[in-house]
C-alpha cells in the first residue's frame, strides 16, 4: 500500500494505484471524461488535473501513479479553474442540445457540467453542425456530440482488438470516423464496444435513435441469449419493447464487452411472428386452441403412448436455450412422469464428445478455468474453434492476451479470423486432428518437456500413450496433415515449455466420428505437460448455447440425473426416487441422434420438444424429416413456428428470454441469474409452467411458485452445486463447484486432484472421417457458423442481424471454383450424396483447396441437408465437419450487389 | 581502453579512406538542397552540366551553405586546392566556364574566397564570425558522397569511439556536457545513460530532423549538407547506449534529404560502415530514413515515435519517457540532428577543443537561423554570442527599422532593440525570450504586435494534433479571441487570455499545448503599452 496526503488527509491505495484511485477512495470528486475503469487511462480530456506539491505542472489524476508521501490537492482554486476551463473548452466543440439527445441523463459530459455548476459556457457551444456518419444498420457517429476523448478507439483497439476507428484530421478538423471509408471496409464486426464506451453517445445504436431517453426505460439485467460466454447486460425496455442493450462495467464476465449478436440481436422479441396462441393441427392445418384444450390433448396423447408402449416409446428434447429451472422441471417430468430417461438437448450435437472424454479422463465435463484467467496463459492453443465468430467476447480476451505477449497458436483447417492474431497458424487437412495432437505429444516427449512429476503423481496410462504416439514423428504428421514439420515442432515446444497453457476447442474437434478420441488426444497432451490446477492453465471446451452447460448440469441428458449422476447407478436412482417420490426407469435413455433412428424404426412414437429445432440442426435433413413424419404424436413448445414445429400436432407458445426469470450456466461454469422485464406476447406462457401443467394433468403434480423455488430444490441434489441457492447468485453469479453454503465458488478446477482420482491418459490413433472425398465428390464439406447468425437462424433471422447476412454464403477456395467457371458472388450448388443446396460463393483462401464451408443458419440452404448421419460411437455426435461434396455453378451473380466486409475476408497474410 | 582495438578500427578507417581518395581535378558544385531548389538550383546544375559536357571538370551537387540570401550557391574547387563560393543568382555561367577552363578563379558574384589553408576570407560578414563545425563542409561537398566525407576526416570520431568502447564514449559525452540542440538543452550523455539503463533490448536511436517550428530551418540545412555527420553521431550515440538500430526522422518537405539519405546508407553499407561488424569491430548498426507526416506536432519527441511506428502523430503520455519505453516499447535515444552531428567532432577533436568553444554551461556551437534581414540563412556560431551579432552584424538588419527580434519560435519571446545583448545559450532567459532551437526573426517597425500574436496562435491552432482538449480547443478559442482583438473588437481582456494560456500551459499533454498560449502572453509582455492601447480602443 502507498500512503499519500489527499487534501491534507491520509489515503492509502495499493502500490501502482493512481491519484484517481486515491481520490475515489477518499470520496473526493475529480471530474473525468476519457477515463473508463475497464480500460487503460488515456489522459486526453485533462478534466482530472490535480495539483501535486512540488510539481511544476498539474498532473492528470487518471494517469499519475501515486508515490509514498505525495501531497495532492483536488480542491484548490487552481484545480477548480483548470476544471472549469477544460469543461468550457469541451463545450466549445459540443452540440449542447441535451433535450434532443438519447444520452440525456447518462451523459458524462452533462454530469461534469452539472457538478461543476456551469451555467453559461464561456467559449460558446458548437453551432456549425457536421454531418452524421451513418453507413450500416447498427452504429452511427455524430461528430457534433463527439468530444474526441478516444475511449471508443481504446475500446476498439484494445478491448475488442479490432482497430476500426480513428480520429482523422488534426486539431479543429479532428473527427471520429472509421479508419477507412466505412465501418464495414474498416473491418468492423459491430460488437458495439465503441457505443458502450462512449460517454456522450456520439456513437449510437441506429435503432435507438428517437426511441427515448434513459429515464423512460426500465432496465432488465439479463444473461445473453446467444453463446456460452454468458455475457451480462441490461435490456433497456420501453412500452414492452427492447430499445437497446446497455452494458455495465461491473457485470461479469464481460464488463462492457458484447458481440454483434448480444448487442443488436434482440429484435426477435417483438417480432410479429412470435407464437401467441396454442395451436392444434387438424387435417394438416393448424387452428387456434385454448390452453386447456391443448394441454389436455398433449397429456392424453403422451399418457396413452406411455401407458400402452412404455416410456421408451417417447422421446423428448429439452433446450439449451432454456433456463436451468426449466431444464430441471423438464427432465424431472420426463423421468418421473413419462418414465423414461430419453431426454436430451442439442449438447448431443455440439460437445457430447468433449463431455464423454472429459468425464472419462478427468471427471467433470467443463472448462477447467475461468474467462478472466485467459490473461494468465503464456501459451494459448485454439483448435477447431472459430472463436471470434462463435464466442466473440472470449475471442476478444484471447486477442487481448496475444497482443500483450501470450503466444497464440491456432490450428484449424479454416483460416479462421482469430488466426490473424496468432503467432503461429497451422493448417491441418480436415479430420486429421489426432495425428497432429499425437505429433505434438511425440515432440514434447522427445524434447523432454513432459512434466514427469505430474505424470507420476496425478495420471495413469502414460506409458501406453507414449507408445501410441511413438510413430507420430513430425515428418509422418506432415504427410498426414500437411502441417510443416518445423511449424509443428515450434508449436509443440512452445506448448511444452509454457508455464501456463490453455487449449481452447469447439465443434471442430467434437463434431467428428472420432470426436471423443480427438478430445482424448487434447487431454493427453495437457496431462503429459501438467497443465492443470493453475489460472491460465487447462482445457476450455467452448460451450455453444448460452445454457448448454446448465442444461447438462441440470440433467437434460439421457445417461445422467442432475449433477452428472448416472441413471444406471443404484445409489443415484435411489437418491432421486426418494427426492421425487416416484420410481424411475433405470436404463440409459436415448440420445437425440438415436431418437431419430428409433422414429425410423417405428419404436419411438411420441415426441415432445421444448425450444429445439432438430429438422435444421440434425444431420441429413431429408433423413430427419422422414423420421418425424412417422411419429404418432409430436408436441413442440417454442417462441416461433420453427421448421420442426411445422411437423407438430400441437404447438405451444412459450415466453422468451427477457420475459422469464431463471439461471444460466456459462462456459466457465458461472451460474448467473437472468431477469424478466417484458410481457410475453398474447397467451404465451413460461416454459416451466407449461411443463408443470402437463405433468400435473398426467398424474404427477408439479407446482412451483418461482424459479427460485425450483433452483433451491435442484441445487442440493447436485454435489458440485450443493452450496448454491438462488438468493446467493446476485449480482454476478457463482462458479461451480460450490459444495457448501459458505463456499465462494471455484475459478480453477483440479488444483490438487481430479474427481476420477488420477487423470486418465487414453491412447488414440489417427483415422479419417467416414465419407472420404472421391472422384465424384472431390471436396470436403464442412459446416459452422457466421458471426451474424445463431444456430438454426430461427431467432437471429428475425432481427437486424439479418441485414448484413441475409444469404447463405459458401466459402470456396478459388482453386476449386475457377475451373468450374465459378466467380466470386456467383450462385452455386453445393452437393453431397444426400442432396444439394444453393449458396452464394465467396472465393477465399480462408478455406484451403479441396474444402467447402457452409454456415448452418439458413433454412433455404439448410447445411444439414448435406451432412452425414455417421456419428461417434461413444458420444453419438454426428460428423458435421466432414463429408464428400462437389460444387457447380447455379447462376451467375448479380452485378452491383452490396458485398459486406465479413464476406470479403480474404486472408493473404503469412502465418507469422 | 583497448589500444589494440583503437588502432584496429583506425587502421581499417585509413585503408577505407585510401580506397575513397579522389583524383585531383577541377570541380564545380551547385548547392542543390531543398531550399536551393526553390531558387532554381536544378536549372543552374543542368546548365552547367551542358556547358561542361565532355570536359574533365566535374560538375556535382552540394548541400546548402546556409547562406539563403545567395541561393543557389556555386562552389569552385581547383585542382590546386583553391576554392571559391559564388552567389548563383544571376551568375554568368558562360564566363565562369571560360575562366575555369583557363585555370582562373572567377571573380563575379564572389561570396567567399578560401585560402589554400581553407580559411575564410574575413571580409564576408555572414561567414566570418561563424565557427563552422557541424556545418564545416556544408555546401562545399557532395552530401551523399562518402568519399567527400572521408576526405575531411569523416568517421574519425566513430573509429576512435569504437576504441573507447561504450563506457568510454558515455563518459566522454557526459563530460562534454553536450546539451540537446532541439531547444531544451537536456544533456545528451545523461539521456544516453538513461536509455542504456532502460534495460530491454533492442534499443534504438532516433535523430529528430522534423523541425516543424515555424520560421526555423537550421536542421534542414544540416540534414541536407552533412548527412554522414548525423549518421556517424547516431552510431556513436548508439554505441554509448547499446542500441543497434537508428532512424533519421526527416520533415516530409525536405525532398533533397529524401533522395540523399538512401544513397548515403547504400554507400555506407558497401563500405562496411553500416551493418554487421562496423569497421571490423563487434558493433552492429542498421539505419534507415523515416519521413514525417505533415504537422508541427510530428517533431514532438514522443509523437515522432508514433509516426515511425506507422500511426498518426500524437504525443504519448509521460512517464514512461522514450529512454525507458520508446520505439515499439524499447529504450530509445531521441536527439536533435544537430546534437548528433556534433558528437563525432567531440570524439575526434577531444574535450579541450570542445570546451574551448562556447560558454562554460553551454559549450560548443549552435546553429541559428535568421529571417527578416538582408542576409537570411543558417549560421553556426559559438554559444554565448550576442543576438545582435547574428541579427545586425551577420544578418545585416537595419537597427533603425527593428521593432524586435522574435526568438525561440512562435511560442518563444521578443527581444526589443535595447535587449540585443542577449547571449545565445541554453540558460539565458528574458521573460519569454530564450534561445530554444535557435530560430530568430527580425520584426520590422511597421508590424502590429497583435498581428504577431495572431500569427503565432494561428500557427499553434493549425499545429495542434487535437489529442488533448486544452490544446485543441484552447488554441482555437484563443485564436478567435485574438482575431477579434486584431479586428478591433473587445473580444477578451488581457486577463482572460492570460488565464486561458495558463490553463493550456498547466494541463496540455505536450510542449506544443503547454507553450501555445505564449503566442499571446509573450507579445503582451514585450509590447504591453501597444496591446493595452488596442484593448482600450476596442469596442
Amino acid at each position: 500500500m502507498t500512503k499519500i496526503l489527499l487534501n491534507g488527509q491520509p489515503v492509502e491505495v495499493p502500490a501502482g494505484g493512481t491519484i484517481l484511485d486515491a481520490a475515489k477512495k477518499a470520496g473526493a470528486y475529480v471530474p473525468t471524461l476519457c477515463y473508463h475503469p475497464q480500460m487503460s487511462p488515456l489522459g486526453n480530456c485533462r478534466m482530472c488535473m490535480v495539483e501535486v506539491k512540488g510539481w511544476p505542472r498539474m498532473a492528470p489524476a487518471c494517469y499519475t501513479k501515486v508515490n509514498e508521501g505525495m501531497e495532492v490537492t483536488t480542491t484548490s482554486d487552481t484545480v477548480k479553474e483548470a476544471q472549469r476551463y477544460n469543461a468550457d473548452l469541451h463545450l466549445q466543440n459540443h452540440d449542447l442540445t441535451c433535450w434532443a439527445c438519447e444520452q440525456d441523463g447518462l451523459c458524462e459530459l452533462q454530469d461534469v457540467i452539472y457538478k461543476l455548476g456551469i451555467k453559461e459556457p464561456r467559449f460558446g457551444t458548437l453551432k456549425k453542425l457536421k454531418p452524421i456518419h451513418k453507413d450500416n444498420p447498427f452504429i452511427q457517429i455524430d461528430n457534433n456530440k463527439c468530444i474526441l476523448c478516444a475511449r471508443c478507439i481504446e475500446a476498439c483497439d484494445n478491448v475488442q482488438v479490432q482497430g476500426v476507428l480513428a480520429i482523422k484530421g488534426e486539431g479543429q478538423n479532428a473527427m471520429l470516423l472509421p479508419k477507412n471509408t466505412t465501418f464495414d471496409d474498416s473491418g468492423c464486426v459491430y460488437c458495439g464496444h465503441c457505443v458502450s464506451a462512449c460517454p456522450v453517445e456520439a456513437l449510437q445504436e441506429v435503432d435507438a435513435v428517437g426511441k427515448g431517453r434513459d429515464a423512460e426505460f426500465t432496465h432488465v439485467p439479463v444473461v445473453c441469449v446467444y453463446c456460452g460466454v454468458g455475457c451480462q447486460f441490461d435490456l433497456a425496455v420501453k412500452d414492452n419493447r427492447v430499445v437497446k442493450i446497455q452494458t455495465r462495467e461491473s457485470y461479469a464476465p464481460n464488463g462492457i464487452s458484447t458481440c454483434v449478436k448480444g448487442k443488436f440481436g434482440y429484435g426477435f422479441l417483438s417480432d410479429p411472428r412470435r407464437l401467441s396462441v396454442p395451436l392444434i393441427k387438424e387435417n394438416g392445418k393448424f387452428r387456434e386452441a385454448s390452453w386447456d384444450e391443448a394441454l389436455t390433448l398433449v397429456a392424453s396423447k403422451l399418457g396413452k403412448i406411455r401407458d400402452s408402449h412404455g416410456g421408451r416409446a417417447i422421446g423428448t428434447l429439452s433446450s439449451s436455450k432454456c433456463t436451468n429451472e426449466e431444464n430441471y422441471v423438464f427432465q424431472k417430468w420426463v423421468r418421473a412422469c413419462l418414465k423414461t430417461n430419453s431426454v436430451d438437448t442439442c449438447t448431443r450435437l455440439c460437445h457430447s464428445s468433449s463431455v464423454a472424454a472429459l468425464r472419462t479422463a478427468l471427471g467433470d465435463a467443463s472448462a477447467t478455468g475461468d474467462i478472466e484467467g485467459i490473461g494468465n496463459s503464456d501459451v494459448i492453443l485454439i483448435t477447431g474453434s472459430d472463436t471470434t465468430v462463435s464466442h466473440p467476447v472470449i475471442g476478444t480476451r484471447i486477442k487481448q492476451a496475444a497482443k500483450k505477449g501470450t503466444m497464440l497458436i491456432v490450428v484449424d483447417p479454416r483460416r479462421v479470423e482469430v488466426s490473424e492474431s496468432a503467432h503461429l497458424y497451422l493448417q491441418p487437412k480436415p479430420s486429421t486432428d489426432i495425428a497432429w495432437l499425437n505429433g505434438m505429444l511425440h515432440i514434447v516427449i522427445r524434447e523432454g518437456l513432459v512434466s514427469k512429476e505430474f505424470i507420476e503423481e496425478r495420471t495413469e496410462g502414460y506409458e501406453a500413450v507414449k507408445e501410441a504416439v511413438k510413430d507420430y514423428t513430425p515428418q509422418k504428421v506432415e504427410e498426414i496433415t500437411g502441417i510443416p514439420a518445423k511449424d509443428l515442432e515450434r508449436a509443440a515446444i512452445a506448448y511444452g515449455k509454457a508455464k501456463n497453457a490453455t487449449i481452447f476447442w469447439s465443434m471442430g474437434l467434437s463434431q467428428s466420428s472420432h470426436g471423443v478420441d480427438n478430445v482424448h488426444a487434447v487431454i493427453n497432451l495437457a496431462l503429459a505437460c501438467g497443465q492443470f490446477g493453475r489460472s491460465g492453465a487447462g482445457l476450455h471446451p467452448l460451450r455453444g448455447q448460452n445454457n448448454v452447460q446448465g442444461s447438462s448440469d441440470f440433467g437434460a441428458l439421457p445417461m445422467s440425473y442432475p449433477g452428472y449422476q448416472d441413471v444406471n447407478v443404484k445409489a443415484n436412482w435411489e437418491k432421486f426416487e426418494q427426492a421425487w417420490g416416484v420410481s424411475l426407469d433405470h436404463q440409459l435413455g436415448l440420445k437425440s441422434t438415436q431418437m431419430v433412428e428409433e422414429m425410423h424404426e417405428g419404436r419411438l412414437k411420441g415426441m415432445y420438444i421444448m425450444g429445439e429445432n432438430p429438422i435444421i440442426s440434425d444431420p441429413d435433413r431429408h433423413h430427419t424429416e422422414a423420421a418425424f413424419k412417422k411419429l404418432e404424436f409430436l408436441a413442440v413448445q417454442d417462441i416461433f413456428m420453427t421448421e420442426t414445429a411445422e411437423f407438430a400436432d400441437v404447438v405451444l407458445p412459450a415466453a422468451a428470454w427477457g420475459e422469464k426469470e431463471g439461471t444460466f450456466v456459462n462456459t466457465e461454469r458461472r451460474v448467473a441469474v437472468t431477469q424478466a422485464g417484458l410481457q410475453a406476447p398474447g397467451q404465451a406462457r413460461l416454459d416451466w409452467k407449461i411443463i408443470c401443467e402437463i405433468s400435473t394433468r398426467m398424474g404427477y403434480p408439479m407446482h412451483y411458485r418461482s424459479p427460485a423455488e425450483i433452483f433451491d430444490e435442484a441445487a442440493p441434489l447436485m454435489p458440485a452445486l450443493a452450496g448454491l441457492r438462488y438468493h446467493r447468485l446476485a449480482p454476478n453469479g457463482i462458479l461451480w463447484p460450490c459444495p457448501t453454503l459458505d463456499h465462494p465458488g471455484t475459478r480453477d478446477l483440479y488444483i490438487d486432484s481430479f474427481p476420477v482420482g488420477r487423470g486418465k491418459m487414453v491412447p488414440v490413433q489417427h483415422r479419417l472421417g467416414v465419407e472420404v472425398p472421391d472422384a465424384d465428390f472431390p471436396l470436403v464439406y464442412t459446416t459452422g457458423r457466421s458471426l451474424f447468425h445463431w444456430h438454426t437462424g430461427s431467432v437471429t433471422r428475425k432481427t437486424d442481424l439479418e441485414l448484413p447476412a441475409s444469404e447463405p454464403v459458401a466459402e470456396v477456395n478459388a482453386l476449386d471454383a475457377e475451373p468450374k467457371g465459378i466467380a466470386d458472388g456467383d450462385w452455386i450448388w453445393v452437393e453431397t450424396r444426400r442432396g444439394k443446396i444453393r449458396c452464394r460463393a465467396a472465393l477465399t483462401d480462408k478455406v484451403p483447396e479441396g474444402v467447402v464451408f457452409v454456415p448452418m443458419h439458413y433454412t433455404e440452404a439448410s447445411a444439414n441437408t448435406l451432412t452425414v448421419t455417421y456419428s461417434d460411437p461413444v458420444s453419438g455426435i454426428p460428423e458435421f465437419k466432414f463429408c464428400a461434396a462437389r460444387i457447380s455453378l447455379a447462376e451467375k451473380g448479380e452485378a452491383g450487389r452490396k458485398v459486406w466486409g465479413w464476406e470479403r475476408m480474404v486472408h493473404t497474410k503469412g502465418t507469422e | 581502453m583497448a589500444d589494440g582495438a583503437e588502432s584496429a578500427t583506425l587502421v581499417a578507417l585509413r585503408s577505407l579512406r585510401e580506397k575513397h581518395t579522389q583524383p585531383k581535378a577541377h570541380r564545380v558544385l551547385v548547392s542543390n538542397a531543398t531550399c536551393c531548389r526553390e531558387h532554381g538550383s536544378e536549372q543552374v546544375l543542368s546548365d552547367l552540366e551542358r556547358l561542361f559536357k565532355g570536359s574533365k571538370i566535374r560538375i556535382g551537387e552540394a548541400g546548402c551553405t546556409g547562406a539563403h540570401f545567395a541561393h543557389p550557391t556555386i562552389q569552385i574547387q581547383m585542382a590546386d586546392g583553391r576554392r571559391g563560393l559564388f552567389n548563383g543568382k544571376g551568375m554568368p555561367l558562360k564566363g565562369l566556364a571560360e575562366e575555369l577552363r583557363a585555370g582562373k578563379m572567377p571573380l563575379a558574384n564572389r561570396l567567399v574566397v578560401f585560402t589554400t589553408s581553407g580559411r575564410v576570407d574575413e571580409s564576408q560578414p555572414f561567414f566570418a564570425p561563424q565557427v563552422r563545425t557541424s556545418l564545416r563542409d556544408a555546401g562545399f561537398c557532395d552530401p551523399a558522397s562518402l568519399s567527400d566525407y572521408l576526405a575531411t576526416g569523416g568517421f574519425e570520431g566513430l573509429a576512435r569511439a569504437l576504441g573507447l568502447g561504450a563506457d568510454g564514449v558515455l563518459d566522454l559525452l557526459k563530460k562534454a556536457n553536450l546539451r540537446g540542440r532541439g531547444g531544451v538543452g537536456f544533456p545528451m550523455g545523461q539521456k544516453a545513460e538513461f536509455t542504456r539503463k532502460g534495460g530491454a533490448t533492442p534499443r534504438y536511436v532516433v535523430a529528430n530532423g522534423e523541425e516543424g517550428e515555424e520560421d526555423t530551418f537550421k536542421d534542414e540545412v544540416l540534414l541536407e549538407s552533412n548527412p554522414f555527420g548525423i549518421i556517424e553521431g547516431m552510431m556513436i550515440g548508439a554505441l554509448a547506449c547499446g542500441a543497434d538500430e537508428g532512424y533519421v526522422f526527416v520533415n516530409h518537405d525536405y525532398a533533397a534529404a529524401h533522395e540523399w539519405y538512401p544513397k548515403a546508407f547504400k554507400e555506407l553499407k558497401e563500405a562496411g560502415l553500416l551493418g554487421r561488424k562496423v569497421l571490423g569491430s563487434s558493433f552492429d548498426f542498421k539505419c534507415q530514413l523515416s519521413i514525417s507526416t505533415a504537422g508541427y506536432i510530428s517533431g514532438e519527441e514522443s509523437a515522432l515515435l508514433e509516426v515511425i511506428e506507422g500511426r498518426p502523430a500524437r504525443p504519448r503520455l509521460r512517464p514512461p519517457f522514450p529512454a525507458q519505453s520508446g520505439l515499439w516499447g524499447r529504450p530509445t535515444l531521441v536527439n536533435n540532428t544537430e546534437t548528433f552531428a556534433l558528437v563525432p567532432l567531440i570524439v575526434a577533436r577531444g574535450l579541450d577543443w570542445w570546451k574551448s568553444v562556447g560558454t562554460e554551461k553551454s559549450p560548443g556551437t549552435k546553429l541559428v537561423s535568421i529571417l527578416g534581414v538582408p542576409r537570411e540563412g543558417v549560421m553556426e556560431v559559438p554559444m554565448g554570442m550576442a543576438a545582435r551579432d547574428v541579427v545586425v552584424t551577420m544578418g545585416g538588419a537595419d537597427p533603425n527599422n527593428l521593432k524586435a527580434v522574435q526568438i525561440g519560435g512562435p511560442t518563444g519571446g521578443y527581444l526589443l532593440p535595447t535587449a540585443l545583448d542577449f547571449p545565445l545559450d541554453f540558460d539565458s532567459r528574458r521573460g519569454h525570450a530564450l534561445m530554444g532551437a535557435g530560430g530568430m526573426v527580425a520584426v520590422p517597425r511597421a508590424k502590429r504586435a497583435i498581428d504577431l500574436a495572431l500569427e503565432g496562435i494561428k500557427f499553434m491552432e493549425a499545429g495542434s494534433c487535437g489529442r488533448c482538449t486544452p490544446c485543441r480547443e484552447g488554441t482555437h478559442a484563443m485564436r478567435l479571441l485574438v482575431e477579434g482583438l486584431a479586428h478591433g473588437k473587445k473580444s477578451a481582456s488581457a486577463d482572460d487570455l492570460a488565464r486561458l494560456a495558463r490553463d493550456m500551459g498547466q494541463t496540455s499533454i505536450c510542449g506544443l499545448g503547454q507553450t501555445a498560449g505564449n503566442s499571446f502572453t509573450a507579445v503582451y509582455e514585450a509590447f504591453k503599452p501597444e496591446i493595452e492601447m488596442l484593448l482600450g480602443a476596442a469596442k
